[in-house]
């Protein structure tokens, strides 16, 4: 039995009608939101990490209905009005951190996440913060890289901690 | 003269294509494409034993289910398929040949409710008698699991043994390795093995078919590598018109030869070609733990080398008999077994060759192509046997390596003159850079430390006339759209082409696109493998692209009433200097030019270039010889320094120094990537990866739970990418494949690391922790090596306590 | 995943109405982290899933001074790991807290609903075992107290009756001079599930020191090496004979199996060896007059 579900994505309200099984990726994915990926469904790959409520999330291990009443932002939320990309995401594309791109939008929605809690992270904290996200591409080393670069950008730039942008 | 200029062409580090859509996550995979609610749904119900006749099936309960249209088996859909050896049946008919096979589909209206009907399917089988051990079964043939194999059609240069489980047999036979190892000095025979490996690419594979009910049209929306192999392996199998098919390749993530060839969309056709089904489009979504179940892994293998070497240190002979575990199907995996056995003397040069390299049926899932394809595998006991033969002689490791280096212009194992390379340098660099001939402490309390080396080689492995084409057009904006049939999976192909592009046009890269593969508007590709692209579709963008410039010179040069050569592109702006002309180029490019003449000439400016390799020739099947058995060989080196925790086998890598000799870097931060991202790949596969099978052929590593690939706490602190640009001569600007060869020597080099620090020899892959462990042990009690054979430990794991009573 | 309704109680009273009614067809989640992956495995079918992320009295973590830390059902594993009292009282706890899986995991999993899953590799397991845990229960028959070392009865097995759902759990205060630890062994550096997990809590009592040794991923029921433990009774300092006895003694208190995680012979010598590095670790932190 479908039933409604009620909250903030991307900063806009939503509603879904959804089944309780179905969990918030693939509610997500339905309603066209599909940067959010499905690489096992199980908790296990990172590819649909999505921010809710400030805390990186695995939305295969979120039901949808779980939802009611948060926000959710995926890295399509992270896009300017002028579609400028974030500095997380400019930093991926300047560092080479980005291959087959499969693992990217949750790559970078675990480094926002965390970099909005750690401005000013070593190298041992990035690796932590993205231990549950893999990328068979890179080999993650640039995504440390852009990490790194994207925590100096953000820095600069006085990211607000608690804003979206 | 050089008539364009750009800052983006060859050579410069630029921002690669398709990186902001992948940033901003608005790039559509297969799965994110969009059908309406015509779409149909498809999953796979499979088979509970690894080796038994289907007595029947029962789908009269899925029947049943809400949602659920049909149920399609084996029977309904009997058509054959392979790239190089038609033995592979999308659904078991008649037989199941592994626990997993496909033996029936179920098509509904929604995804769950196909996952329903899938488990109310039921199916009996009268079990025949397994076989796991591919050496068990290249040497006993009381088990075979194709006793058809006669009559499956397959090309020239591979070799099925019908009556046997040998799927393809390579041979190379080169002077007299009998009196050449009576001869020698010293003998060293050594054996290495390794489980099947999985890719590990984040997006499962996921399928798109529909039959146009009117004309029998068939489309296929698929995460393919190879648009064109997998329409031309469509169409034999289904004996269907090309014409009839078009395949659409939206964004792969990730494939590293997992998605090349044809791997799902057969099963994917069974449904949406059904009479009762046609017209509605079926997708088929792997699940992550039916991934490997569905399509190819990497070969398992147990590798056997004996060497043979004079007083001097020089290797006069090699035997290698090489095992490849194929599983049930060789379609593809016959063609690795034939790589590592045209390249069976790695980087050395060796007089006589004896080589027998077995591609060998199991009741197991399948082996194929996988980056490096044959090549890690051989290079996994190569290079391990080399440092044993080394120690043995009493020569340094790497001074006994350079003493037998394969050098320009000595003969590879099947004849051909080795190309250009500057190995030696590459050698020197990485023997430096982690001060490979000093003996570190560990850093870490209580831990020893190691270091290895290894050196990698590999040739593009494709079929003689795999043959690439592109064209090149410039459109009444200024901009370039480039149709080269290359999957970009991440490599960084397209950014390449416009690179080349570029370079050619004088076109800022910003103002070039490469659209993804469509058979029905892009001109023919072989496949997107074999580290194949920038050289042999490098080869067809430059000649599209230059043949574009003529036409666009040739127009303005008439136009502007100048010679040809007194034109310039530079940044997208035509000059002519000698007459102060400098023009953005415009929709005059399309439409045509208005000629001094009055006349219009002109039209859409199109470059096309094709490209086959022109020399290439089968090695002889008996003695694997060939004046140019293959393009080329990119060749590199690799140095770890590990510490090893000898309380828990727990090893950790320090430091990782790579590099190869790419001819030439078309698009540095490409090729940087993919030195590191197949480093950390190598280092992975050589520390912790296989998968695993109970006594029964069940498969107990399906997914991530289980088959566990590097985090981002598993890679190096410190991995120095590297490369050399040593010119090949048939190249599109020098440059050579470089896409696998990362993958390959990682794992040997970590096995040489640890000998260096424990002094036991470890002859089977992977390093894991509970194996190192193992290996320190048995050095306490004396051993020198560990051995621990694969398939004996389905037989410990039988007798094990694997439940808690 | 087969289809089941879910019901999200905004009370305890009001969930124990749900379970009772549906009885042994529903079942509880807190995170889900678990639950959602065997439902997705069709290792379990339940037709009313009931949430308990909304029910306010399972949430936060309070610490009673000298009493205790009392951790609610929802208490998430990252909550509880960040937690200042858990930091400081409860090292044991916070190490199995940062063991677990990965940080994407921790936020949603909660630290009772890896208890209550009772599977034995579960890294928060030997650390509730140290920390001899009590776990408050509400149920049909209202309210009760179980003993951790009475609570998970075999693999994936405990002895909430149905209906009944862990509430929170508390953890007494192990003292002002106490010293603890969680070492975990798997195949990769993170999110793994542990091969051989083992917990020691050091504790210098008025009767001199104590310690406590639960091992997990080695036997159906979690276990506390009790022998170990009595081995090394009243030593601050123990020596590497005292260790190893100790390690050897856990070990026989273990009972592994072999799978594709690891062997049991490799199971047992990695239950020996992080006995003995914890044991070390736990007196070496006191020795340094470092409390916890």
């Amino acid at each position: 039995m479908k039933r409604d579900v009620h909250f903030i994505l991307n900063g806009k309200p939503v509603t879904f009608s959804v089944e309780p099984r179905t969990t918030l990726l693939r509610a997500l994915r339905e309603y066209g939101v599909t940067s959010v990926k499905r690489g096992c469904e199980e908790g296990e790959c990172g590819t649909c990490t999505v921010v809710i409520d400030d805390l990186a999330q695995k939305s295969c291990m979120v039901l949808a209905l779980e939802a009611e009443g948060k926000s959710v932002l995926t890295v399509e939320g992270l896009v300017g009005p002028k579609g400028e990309l974030h500095p997380i995401q400019q930093a991926f594309v300047d560092e080479g951190a980005i291959q087959c791109g499969f693992c990217t939008p949750g790559m970078i929605m675990s480094a926002y996440a965390f970099l909005r809690k750690t401005p000013d992270p070593t190298e041992e904290e990035i690796r932590v913060a993205l231990a549950g996200n893999l990328c068979r591409c890179t080999g993650y080393i640039p995504i440390f890289r852009a990490v790194h670069k994207a925590a100096a950008v953000m820095r600069e730039l006085g990211h607000i901690p608690g804003r979206a942008r | 003269m050089k008539q364009t200029v750009t800052k983006n062409g060859i050579g410069a580090w630029t921002e690669r294509k398709y990186d902001v859509e992948k940033a901003a996550g608005t790039l559509a995979f297969t799965d994110d494409l969009r059908f309406g609610p015509e779409l149909l749904h498809a999953r796979a119900v499979r088979s509970t034993v690894a080796h038994g006749e289907i007595l029947s099936i029962d789908f009269s309960e899925a029947l049943k289910v809400k949602g659920v249209v049909k149920v399609v088996t084996g029977k309904d859909f009997v058509h054959r398929f392979g790239l190089y050896l038609m033995d592979r049946t999308p659904m078991a008919i008649g037989k199941v040949r592994y626990m997993g096979e496909p033996v029936a589909l179920v098509i509904a209206e929604s995804e769950e409710a196909a996952e329903e009907g899938m488990l109310k399917v039921t199916a009996k089988y009268r079990e025949l008698p397994p076989i796991f051990d591919p050496v068990k079964a290249a040497t006993d043939n009381s088990v075979l699991v194709h006793p058809e194999l006669e009559t499956y059609d397959h090309v020239d240069f591979i070799t099925p043994f019908p009556g046997t489980n040998i799927g393809n047999w390579f041979r190379i036979r080169r002077g007299d390795v009998d009196k050449a190892f009576s001869e020698a000095e010293y003998i060293v025979e050594e054996a290495v093995n390794c489980p099947q490996i999985a890719h590990g690419f984040l997006e499962p594979h996921c399928c798109i078919c529909r039959e146009d009910p009117a004309t029998g049209d068939l489309t296929i929306w698929s995460t393919a590598q190879s648009a064109f192999a997998l329409r031309d392996i469509v169409s034999k199998g289904l004996k269907y018109p090309l014409s009839k098919i078009r395949v659409i390749a939206p964004p792969i993530g990730g494939g590293f030869g997992g998605k090349a060839g044809m791997t799902v969309e057969a099963l994917c056709l069974a449904g949406a070609m059904n009479p009762d089904v046609r017209g509605r489009p079926v997708k088929l979504y792997i699940p992550r733990e039916e991934v490997l179940l569905t399509s190819w892994v990497r070969q398992a293998y147990v590798a056997k080398i004996k060497l043979g070497i004079d007083k001097d240190g020089k290797i006069i002979a090699i035997r290698n008999t090489f095992y490849f575990d194929t599983g049930i199907s060789a379609e593809y995996g016959a063609n690795p077994v034939r790589s590592a056995g045209y390249s069976s003397t790695g980087c050395y040069y060796i007089p006589n060759v004896w080589t027998d390299s077995y591609a060998v049926y199991t009741n197991k899932p399948f082996g194929g192509a996988y980056r490096g394809f044959g090549l890690p595998e051989l290079m996994g006991a190569m290079e391990v046997v080399i440092d044993i033969a080394a120690r043995k002689v009493g020569m340094d490791p790497i001074e006994f390596r350079l003493k037998n280096i394969l050098k320009p212009g000595l003969p590879t194992c099947t004849g051909m003159p080795m190309n250009n390379h500057a190995l030696d340098t590459i050698v020197g660099k990485v023997v430096d850079r982690i001060r490979l001939n000093e003996k570190e402490p560990a850093t870490r309390k209580g831990w020893v430390r190691g270091k290895g080396f290894a050196l990698a080689l590999k040739a593009p492995a494709m079929p003689a006339d795999a043959a690439s084409s592109a064209i090149v057009k410039i459109l009444g904006d200024g901009t370039v759209e480039v149709l080269a049939a290359t999957m970009d999976m991440g490599q960084g192909a397209y950014t390449a082409y416009s690179q080349m592009v570029s370079e050619e046009l004088g076109i800022p890269i910003e103002k070039i696109r490469c659209p993804y593969p469509d058979t029905q508007s892009h001109p023919y590709d072989w496949q997107t493998v074999a580290s194949r692209s920038c050289w042999s579709m490098g080869m067809a963008v430059k000649r599209a692209a230059s043949d574009a410039r003529q036409k666009l010179l040739a127009l303005y040069a008439e136009y502007w009433q100048v010679e040809p050569e007194s034109i310039t592109i530079e940044h997208g702006i035509v000059k002519c200097r000698k007459k102060g002309k400098a023009e953005p180029i415009d929709e005059h490019i399309q439409s045509g030019f208005p000629m001094p003449d009055g006349n219009y000439k002109g039209g859409p400016v199109i470059g096309t270039g094709s490209f086959v390799p022109p020399d290439v020739i089968y090695p002889d099947a008996e003695t694997g010889q060939s004046p140019k058995s293959v393009v080329h060989f990119t060749v590199g080196a690799v140095g770890i320094d590990v510490e090893v925790d000898p309380a828990t086998g727990a090893v950790e890598v320090n430091k990782v120094s790579a590099g190869y000799d790419v001819g030439k870097a078309i698009s540095p931060v490409n090729v940087k990537g993919q030195i590191e991202g197949g480093t950390v790949q190598g280092i992975s596969a050589g520390l912790m990866e296989g998968m695993y099978y109970d006594e029964h052929g069940k498969l107990l590593t399906p997914d991530f739970t289980d088959y566990k690939i590097a985090t981002a706490l598993d890679v190096p602190p410190d991995l120095d990418a590297f490369w050399e640009e040593t010119p090949e001569e048939l190249s599109p600007y020098g440059n050579r494949g470089v896409g696998e060869h990362s993958m390959i020597s990682p794992a040997p080099a970590m096995d040489n690391a640890l000998f260096d620090a424990l002094g036991i020899r470890i002859h089977s892959y992977p390093l894991g922790r509970e194996r190192v462990y193992k290996a320190i042990q048995a050095k306490k009690k004396g051993e020198t090596d560990l051995w621990e054979y694969p398939y004996a430990l389905e037989q410990s794991y039988k007798n094990a306590i694997k439940e808690w009573k | 995943m087969l289809a089941f309704e879910m019901e999200r109680p905004r009370s305890l009273a009001s969930a124990a109405e749900i379970l009772e009614k549906h009885g042994s067809q529903a079942m509880v989640k807190a995170g889900g982290t678990d639950v959602l992956v065997w439902m997705r495995k069709h290792a379990v079918h339940p037709e009313v899933l009931v949430d308990l992320s909304e029910i306010p009295e399972l949430k936060g973590i309070s610490f009673y001074p000298h009493r205790g830390i009392k951790i609610g059902a929802l208490a998430t594993v990252n909550e509880t790991a960040e937690n200042e009292d858990v930091k400081r009282c409860y090292p044991a706890l916070r190490d199995a807290c940062l063991s677990h899986s990965d940080v994407l995991i921790r936020n949603k999993a909660t630290v009772l609903g890896n208890i209550c899953a009772s599977v034995p590799s579960g890294d928060l397991i030997p650390a509730f075992a140290v920390h001899e845990a009590v776990l408050h229960v509400f149920g049909p028959g209202g309210e009760r107290d179980i003993f951790f070392s009475d609570f998970i009865t075999g693999p994936r097995k405990n002895s909430l009756m149905p209906g009944e759902i862990v509430v929170s759990a508390t953890l007494p205060f192990p003292g002002e001079r106490s010293a603890g630890c969680y070492l975990k062994l798997a195949r990769r550096n993170a999110l793994d599930l542990a091969q051989v997990g083992v917990a020691c809590l050091a504790v210098d009592g008025e009767a001199g020191r104590t310690y406590r040794i639960a091992c997990g991923a080695v036997a159906p029921r979690p276990v506390r090496a009790t022998g170990a433990e009595k081995i090394l009774e009243g030593v601050t300092a123990p020596g590497d004979d005292l260790l190893d006895r100790a390690g050897k003694a856990a070990a026989e208190a273990s009972n592994p199996i072999t799978d594709v995680r690891a062997s049991r012979e490799y199971r047992l010598s990695m239950v020996d060896e992080l006995t003995k590095r914890a044991v070390a670790l736990c007196a070496e932190r006191l020795q340094g007059g470092r409390a916890s």
